[in-house]
């Protein structure tokens, strides 16, 4: 039986899906660059992406965050839309609903890290 | 006529038996009837005007793949430049083998027999049952067959093998032709050329051939393979693993109403021959690449690949595939776990496969065995709770352990992972923080409001 999937809704700071962080922001980064993409992670050992599904505005940016620049996307969720951010790996992440609004999604390589003894490095699923 | 809105009880008893029919068919590790399968395919292939090819037989799908590519981007210059200078046989080799063989190969018929033949088969079966089912049944049958027949089948099954492929194809060809494919694979191949070449030639070629062409077809794979020659040929055509559709059109027909044409029952018992008789293929023009179907599959209760001592999935011709409850692991975290050490463990960059090195380990044993300090421990196991222990080589290390966020969908169980954290941390709660640098400048209180918004 086809198993329905259960939503977590981004509340008002942000969600994580996984290694994947989301992070609710008030305005988008000037100049960012429309992107049709709608993977944010590539899952590396299990071949699973992270993936973004429903109809909102995509573009790649350069955005600082707490004094650090990040690249990644800047998302628009316009009213009247729902967008969830998937993740198929044996039932490993549940899907996360995007509600309207902004939202940044850091590149793979700035998600999560993990230290390896000298330095932190990216994390993999 | 009236569409059929229910089942009766002996038909719904009938449902659940024949559902586990065919996922046995599915999931059969006989080996492939080879004979039964060319017949079909031959029959699948008359129907787009295609003269039958000729078969070529593999032990697995690496063997398929290997043998796909090789065919088409060594023989036609590796093995042809070899012989070429070895053999003087200019003229023989270049209508014998490589215009034949490139000719032949290329000219895929992927997707002729996709779209003309499967997805049109498809279209029409499924207007049929729309025609004559209700749509709540349709749903019923559905879900009871094609979801999960499909799900055990392709989900489970075929996209792990898939993943795998790719991934050792791209990654560690060498080691995999290496270690388990050489000798297969030059017996294929010596033995094709031979067949190709035909008696005249195999006679008069005799021990030089295969003493040159063993020897250098060894050097040139190698090198050839490793560096960048071999890419994964796609299909989806995939014989036993095609019982989720395959049965889903034909309960229908057989248990409850003759729905389906004379014309698309006759294609849709080729497609169960198939499914009856290997696992995938790969059609070209003139040339069908035909393999057989895994040795061995084992999988847990909740129907994901799994094994614990030996591979999950294994194939005839050497390759095979180690999971973990789902997760494909390093063949020697489930054949030798008593290799797996604290430093290993950490040292292993996929969360995944670490989350399965320390389930095998075991946490507490860890702890144990490296005599480690709790740090901290936060109330909320999300957060989770810090550890410090010295390894052996006297380097401090320090590891935040943590409940995922959300219950496992398949078995309602939460899991534990963990991090290795730098050591300047003292508080679980940072620790975990620090490992997202876009959450970086949160407060503690909101950083805790995205924690609980975890999937």
């Amino acid at each position: 039986m086809k198993k329905s999937i259960k939503k977590v809704v981004v509340n008002t700071v942000g969600a994580v899906q996984g290694d994947v962080p989301i992070l609710r922001i008030q305005s988008l980064t000037p100049n960012g660059k429309s992107t049709k993409n709608r993977v944010v992670a590539m899952g590396e050992a299990t071949g699973h992406d992270h993936h973004l599904v429903g109809t909102c505005e995509r573009y790649t940016v350069s955005r600082e965050i707490g004094g650090q620049l990040f690249r990644g996307m800047e998302i628009v969720v316009s009213e009247g839309q729902s967008v969830e951010l998937v993740h198929k790996s044996n039932g490993e992440h549940y899907a996360i609903e995007m509600t309207p609004g902004l939202y940044f999604i850091p590149a793979p390589g700035q998600q999560q890290v993990e230290y390896d003894g000298e330095a932190e490095r990216r994390i993999l699923d | 006529m009236k569409r059929i809105e229910t089942l009766t009880p002996l038909q719904e008893k009938k449902l659940v038996k024949f559902r586990q029919k065919w996922l046995d068919i599915g999931l059969s590790t006989a080996p492939a009837d080879f004979v039964q399968a060319e017949l079909a395919i031959s029959g699948i292939y008359k129907k787009l005007g295609k003269q039958p090819p000729i078969f070529y037989r593999c032990g697995g799908i690496m063997e398929s793949q290997l043998a796909i590519n090789l065919r088409r981007a060594n023989l036609g210059n590796n093995l042809g430049n070899n012989l070429w200078n070895n053999l003087s046989l200019r003229a023989d080799l270049g209508d014998n083998l490589r215009a034949n063989l490139r000719a032949n190969l290329w000219n895929n018929l992927m997707a002729n027999l996709g779209n003309n033949l499967k997805d049109s088969l498809r279209d029409n079966l499924g207007n049929n049952l729309k025609d004559n089912l209700g749509a709540n049944l349709m749903a019923d049958l559905g879900n009871n067959l094609r979801n999960n027949l499909g799900n055990n089948l392709m989900a489970n099954l075929g996209n792990n093998l898939k993943d795998n492929l790719g991934a050792d194809l791209g990654n560690s060809l060498r080691a995999n032709l290496r270690a388990n494919l050489r000798a297969n694979l030059m017996a294929n191949l010596r033995d094709n050329l031979m067949a190709n070449l035909g008696n005249n030639l195999r006679d008069n070629l005799g021990d030089n051939l295969k003493d040159n062409l063993g020897d250098n077809l060894k050097d040139n794979l190698v090198n050839s393979l490793g560096n960048s020659g071999l890419e994964y040929v796609s299909s989806y055509l995939y014989g036993s693993l095609d019982s989720y559709w395959i049965a889903y059109y034909l309960f229908s027909h057989q248990h409850l109403r003759k729905i389906h044409s004379s014309d698309q029952i006759e294609l849709l018992n080729l497609w169960q021959q198939l499914a009856r008789s290997c696992f995938w293929w790969w059609p070209f023009e003139n040339i069908c690449f035909v393999s057989d179907r895994p040795a061995v599959i084992h999988k847990d209760e909740q129907t994901r690949l799994h094994c614990e001592n030996g591979p999950a999935v294994a194939f005839r011709d050497g390759w095979s595939v180690w999971y973990w409850h789902g997760i494909s692991v390093p063949r020697w975290v489930i054949e030798t776990p008593e290799k797996i050490t604290p430093e290993l463990i950490f040292s292993e960059k996929n969360a995944e496969v670490r989350r399965c090195m320390m389930q095998r380990y075991g946490w507490e044993h860890l702890l144990k065995s490296v005599n480690a300090t709790l740090v901290d421990r936060h109330p909320d196991p999300t957060i989770g709770e810090l550890w410090r222990w010295l390894e052996p080589d006297d380097i401090e290390v320090q590891v935040l352990h943590c409940l995922n966020g959300t219950p496992d969908r398949e078995t309602g169980q939460q899991k534990w992972y963990s991090l290795r954290v730098s050591l300047h941390f003292r508080r679980a709660l940072d620790a975990s923080r620090n490992s997202y640098p876009v959450y970086h400048h949160l407060s503690d209180e909101d950083y805790l409001l995205v924690n609980h918004s975890r999937a």
